[in-house]
């Protein structure tokens, strides 16, 4: 940020953060603000460190599961799973089919629910307070099914290494392939509301606006480098688990602005739901769970990563053959998302600034973990 | 038995009414203003009664319409001394001040705003009593150029808020209150303008005029045809109706205190009693824009029949709680417009959309 | 007389509107609770120190509508008193009416004009 006496006196610097409401975990956005245009934009992060990557050095492996549920809350099964996928690699474990299939199952319901509340906030911060509860109503149906496997609704614990804790529960493929269609015919129908609306239009389409190259250059994950034209999903490009005998589509959109940004996450939903409704069909029964010794003692590095809610989730882990990691490096996609920030702000108007932040849907906790 | 007391009483009454007959042809000032402070002191409590249910009234309505409960515990099960326990909290808490404000600006704010209600309110007529055969129209006053006036008082607000933004010195609060003065250029031609046209069609600015022209009328042999000004000149009721939605701040332009972006904009350092004061002095605003549109547009108090008197009243404000529940559903269900789009709206869409209204307006009003 | 009866009471609504805030600021003042503690009357900032004041040279973007405004609503303020005149019994002029309503015709035709050049000109953008 420019410093203070160069700036013109029709300039004002404001500070958008720490504690906004528009910001769900708290980092500083400082505006240089013309009037009602953004000229320059800067962020500070780190306000809500914990510590994660330190914590996990400290703890026996099976014990690290649950701080890895507190990276994001939103995304805590995409974080038990890269985290034993690393351990898996390193005992060299194969996972037991069905076990893979409770996993995709699980990490595609944790996909639904992230969107829906991404794109809830997203509403709300463009001023439909209304849409927001909609869509959180809509996720009560997710979080019910998540509670029927885990016995949770938001940090799970529930993937172990080489396997998953608990088999599905037994009548959950009857439950879920009842709540789906109409859990999607509803979703559907906001989808309708929201994209039908002339003002959310006019708020959205053509407003922050991610090129392609910008895109790639800063490095941005998940929907938001989808939304820019990029056909990048980990899922497809190294598929873990099952997902290489899945049927999906992966979402793309050229035009990389908020509004391209929010369809491709609706359209994600509808994919998830297809993805779940083909795991219920085709997973095969048998154990949930490797055996295992006791004590887990892996040793070497690894570097493992899935698709989260937000894009690529990444662990590398060094183990030197003591219960415990050596080291554990977190490479979230919140971080390199939030980059596009402040080159995407300059220029736009004070009110598509929440609009902005709102479609990247980054989440701060994961950021400073 | 009943007779008798009804009887003594209409004699005191008759007493009371030629001695201040008496009075007041003696000094001809007294009488406008006894009914001026009797006005005022009645207007002030309904008003204040009025905002805390419709805040009420919000609170419940949004809850519903978004799948939530809302208040529910406070006084029953539906949250009916909700808004009491809120006034109690708002009244015992410190009044701060900020350090940068300019007190006068600060403070003037909230006086604005709440005189400029009440100003609003002083200039509209509300139906007729009918007290021993004798019919009172219920208003302060019956000014000849009442619809002007009430616009003017009613854009008198948007100084409060100016005065709040700039006042408050924080940076929020100063953007918030340039969006507010953005807005109000962005919406009162058009307003001025159907106002006008409404006023065209009647040949009068004054508010008895108007609700009596717009009774009823016949048309092609049907009797008791409704002939509001919704029917007449459904243009200039719908410009007219998004014009006042932006003069109340309602949903889809309250870009100055827009809570995503500017925290709550203009209002960002008020708190305690001064940000109640302007509050309410926003549902005031609501209320009274739901009883000018009744006025304008809806045929005031009455109905296309002819009925008695005392029942003016409760049409009146029946007609205005329907227009309030649409004004709150219109703000539960739309997104916030951008300011430079609520100038589009205002200047490229309204503002012709008036103009063509005014002619349809004038020609219907000669031929009439 | 009229004048009278219909704007006193305005005078007392006037003084009541005043003092009705007044008072209640008065009111608060005496009985709301005082702390010393003076980081609370730093303006929000979200949490923040401010950096440089708030009162500054604030860049109008609309002010070009602003100078269509001024325009426009005194021609709607023109309006009104034609509004209640055109159609007025008491003048004895001969077709007064349509006299009338022409004129205002070309008076806003004329205001048209004006927007169109204005609107062409570009003076009905938000200059950034």
């Amino acid at each position: 940020m420019m410093p203070m006496d160069e700036i013109k006196d029709s300039e004002m610097i404001v500070h958008l953060g720490p504690q906004h409401p528009i910001l769900a975990g708290p980092f500083m956005l400082d505006l240089r603000l013309e009037g009602e245009t953004v000229k320059e934009a800067e962020f500070t992060l780190g306000y809500g460190h914990k510590g994660v990557e330190k914590i996990l050095e400290d703890r026996m492996y099976i014990s690290c599961i649950p701080v890895t549920d507190r990276i994001c809350y939103l995304a805590s099964l995409s974080n038990n799973e890269v985290f034993c996928n690393c351990i898996e690699k390193l005992l060299d474990v194969e996972v037991p089919e069905r076990a893979q299939y409770i996993r995709v199952i699980l990490m595609e319901l944790s996909r639904i629910q992230s969107h829906l509340i991404g794109l809830g906030e997203f509403a709300e911060f463009i001023g439909f307070m209304s849409m927001f509860m909609f869509l959180v109503r809509e996720r009560e149906d997710i979080l019910t099914l998540l509670e029927m496997i885990t016995g949770a609704r938001l940090t799970h614990s529930f993937v172990r290494p080489g396997g998953v804790r608990l088999d599905l529960p037994e009548n959950f493929k009857e439950k879920a392939l009842k709540i789906l269609p109409d859990f999607e015919k509803r979703v559907r129908e906001d989808q309708e509301t929201l994209e039908s609306d002339e003002i959310y239009i006019e708020r959205t389409e053509g407003v922050g606006v991610v090129p392609t190259s910008l895109a790639k250059e800063v490095g941005v994950a998940g929907p938001v480098l989808r939304a820019s034209g990029v056909n990048y999903d980990i899922r497809r490009v190294e598929p873990t688990l099952v997902y290489k005998d899945l049927d999906f589509k992966v979402i793309t959109a050229t035009a990389g602005d908020t509004f391209a940004r929010a369809h491709c996450r609706f359209e994600e939903i509808y994919e998830s739901i297809y993805i779940i409704q083909q795991c219920l069909d085709q997973i095969p029964s048998g154990e949930v769970r490797a055996k295992l010794p006791k004590t887990l003692k892996p040793e070497g590095e690894v570097y493992c990563r899935v698709e989260d809610p937000r894009g690529e989730m990444a662990f590398y882990m060094i183990a030197d053959g003591s219960p415990k990691p050596y080291r554990v490096r977190i490479r979230g996609p919140a971080y390199a998302t939030l980059q596009a920030l402040p080159p995407v702000l300059e220029g736009v108007y004070v009110a598509d600034v929440p609009a902005i932040i709102g479609s990247m849907d980054g989440c701060t906790s994961e950021v400073d973990r | 038995m009943i007779g008798m007391v009804v009887e003594e009483v209409g004699t005191v009454i008759d007493l009371l009414h030629t001695y201040l007959i008496h009075i007041f042809s003696q000094y001809p000032f007294l009488k406008p203003l006894l009914i001026g402070f009797v006005g005022a002191c009645v207007i002030t409590g309904i008003l204040f009664v009025a905002g805390m249910f419709v805040v009420w009234l919000e609170r419940k309505f949004s809850a519903d319409m978004q799948t939530r409960f809302g208040p529910n515990r406070v006084g029953g099960r539906y949250g009916q001394l909700q808004l009491l326990a809120d006034a109690i909290k708002l009244f015992t808490k410190e009044d701060l001040v900020p350090e940068t404000a300019d007190i006068w600006l600060f403070t003037g704010a909230p006086i604005i705003a709440i005189l400029s209600a009440l100003m609003m309110a002083a200039g509209m007529p509300f139906g007729y009593v009918e007290v021993f055969g004798k019919q009172y129209l219920m208003a302060i006053t019956n000014m000849d150029i009442g619809v002007l006036y009430v616009e003017a008082m009613a854009a008198i607000s948007v100084f409060g808020i100016f005065m709040a933004g700039w006042g408050s010195a924080s940076k929020y609060a100063v953007i918030g209150a340039f969006r507010s003065i953005a807005k109000m250029i962005g919406y009162e031609v058009p307003l001025a303008i159907t106002v006008v046209s409404a006023a065209v069609m009647v040949g009068s600015l004054n508010f008895v005029d108007i609700v009596n022209f717009q009774t009823s009328l016949s048309f092609l042999g049907l009797e008791h045809v409704p002939a509001w000004l919704l029917i007449l000149q459904p243009l200039g009721f719908f410009v007219f109706g998004v014009s006042l939605l932006a003069d109340m701040g309602s949903k889809p332009f309250d870009q100055p205190e827009a809570e995503e972006e500017l925290v709550a904009g203009w209002g960002v350092d008020y708190s305690g009693m001064r940000w109640a004061l302007i509050y309410f002095s926003e549902y005031f605003h609501l209320i009274l824009g739901a009883c000018l549109f009744v006025l304008l547009f809806l045929g005031g108090w009455t109905l296309p029949f002819d009925m008695p008197a005392n029942l003016t009243l409760p049409v009146f404000f029946g007609k205005v709680l329907l227009v309030i529940l649409a004004v709150l559903v219109v703000r539960w269900s739309l997104p916030r417009y951008r300011i430079d789009q609520v100038q589009r709206l205002g200047w490229k869409i309204l503002l012709p959309l008036s103009l063509v209204n005014l002619a349809w307006a004038s020609a219907i009003g000669v031929m009439l | 007389m009229a004048l009278m009866d219909n704007y006193l009471p305005l005078l007392v609504f006037f003084a009541f509107g005043i003092l009705v805030p007044v008072g209640t600021i008065i009111f608060i003042r005496l009985i709301a609770p005082r702390g010393e503690y003076p980081r609370k009357h730093i303006p929000y900032e979200c949490g923040w120190l401010p950096i440089g004041t708030a009162k500054i040279r604030f860049n109008v973007e609309y002010y070009t509508y602003a100078i269509v405004f001024l325009i426009f609503d005194v021609e709607a303020l023109f309006l009104y008193p034609w509004a209640v005149s055109y159609k007025n019994p008491l003048i004895t002029v001969p077709n007064f009416t349509l006299i009338a309503c022409i004129e205002m015709f070309l008076f806003i035709v004329i205001l048209l004009i004006g927007y169109v050049y204005a609107w062409k000109k570009g003076a009905l953008e938000w200059i950034r």
